[in-house]
């Protein structure tokens, strides 16, 4: 019997022998980065100041914005920025008066040569783009041109309205 | 299954990411802030002189009925709520010279002026002077809007009175006298 075990166990340790002679494995590591965006504006308010008039009206001149976002980066493909501007409205003013607008639609114009140019007097002025990985952060300078209605004078007061940055990250 | 593959299955399974976890999209809002002050415009009357014409009866000398037409303010705006103020001088004979007319005479001529379309009701003064044209009242006729208005502002001139009822106009090539209209927005 122990001359068995001893066999047996002779033959255990040829198997488990490591073979020295030109074997190779092959192990390969693989990883992934998950796609995700990243938006954290600069400010969250963006102060335009005092809005001139010309006869009652808006007068059309650009507003330089500077740095609003502090962070803006997709590291996908195919990510979709969307931005969602809204009109100026007035804070206190409901009810207008014939002659009168309490709003001020404006241009929403970015140098980040993504995003072009967004009108908040547009239905669903929704701007859709589609592009690849990309960092804006510390960027998007632009301009906020107000728009002049032509025959409507604004009422008097603050104005308030906002700006929604969407990225969602592609593949 | 031997060791090695056992160990190679666990390195292959190690590297597996997270598929179920979704790339959510993130989004930021940013207020946009402005302001837009209060300011009134107040346009060009229509005429800058309002010629009245003969002011006393040949026969008499005492004042004849006056009924000048309506000069209208046209262009005029706030766009906050407002004051429209309005003042006037009596009629007063220019060539006369400083002195009081004789008794029974008068050199001034009282009316009432009303500044209509802007409010309601409307703002009015009436001129208080006296045989001199020297004024009891010196305080403008106001009247408030509360809303933006833009109406063209409607200038009437009524109840020409001498200082005393039955009392003759002094001669004079030319009396005048000077209505101011005036807007204020609200602060």
């Amino acid at each position: 019997m122990l001359k068995h075990v001893l066999l047996a166990s002779a033959a255990l340790a040829l198997l488990a022998a490591p073979s020295f002679a030109g074997n190779t494995s092959t192990v390969t590591l693989a990883g992934h980065v998950k796609a995700v965006c990243s938006v954290v504006p600069k400010t969250t308010t963006i102060k335009l100041g005092n809005i001139d008039l010309t006869g009652g009206m808006v007068t059309v001149a650009p507003i330089t914005v500077e740095s609003v976002m502090g962070e803006a980066w997709c590291n996908g493909a195919g990510n979709k920025i969307a931005i969602v501007a809204t009109s100026l409205k007035s804070t206190t003013v409901t009810t207008v008066t014939p002659g009168f607008d309490n709003f001020i639609d404006y241009t929403l114009a970015s140098n980040d040569g993504l995003t072009g140019t967004l009108d908040s007097s547009l239905t669903g002025n929704e701007v859709d783009v589609t592009t690849d990985a990309f960092d804006l952060s510390g960027q998007a300078n632009g301009t906020v041109t107000p728009k002049a209605d032509g025959t409507q004078k604004v009422v008097a007061g603050d104005y308030e309205g906002t700006v929604a940055i969407t990225l969602t990250p592609g593949a | 299954m031997n060791l090695r593959l056992l160990l190679l299955a666990g390195v292959t399974l190690a590297a597996i990411p997270a598929f179920g976890e979704d790339s959510a999209p993130v989004s930021a809002t940013i207020t946009v802030t402005a302001s837009v002050g209060n300011i009134c415009h107040l346009g060009t009357p229509a005429n800058s002189t309002i010629e009245l014409g003969a002011l006393a009866a040949e026969s008499d000398g005492s004042l004849v009925p006056i009924s000048p037409p309506s000069t209208a303010i046209q262009g005029s705006w706030c766009n906050a709520g407002s004051t429209i103020s309005v003042f006037a001088t009596p009629l007063i004979a220019q060539n006369y010279g400083a002195g009081a007319p004789p008794a029974n005479f008068t050199k001034a001529v009282n009316f009432k002026v009303t500044a209509s379309g802007w409010t309601s009701p409307a703002a009015f003064y009436t001129t208080t002077g006296d045989v001199s044209g020297s004024q009891s009242n010196v305080t403008p006729g106001t009247a408030s809007a509360s809303i933006p208005v833009a109406q063209t502002i409607t200038v009437d001139l009524s109840n020409f009175a001498s200082p005393v009822a039955g009392y003759r106009l002094v001669a004079d090539t030319n009396y005048s006298s000077t209505i101011t209209v005036t807007l204020t927005a609200a602060p």
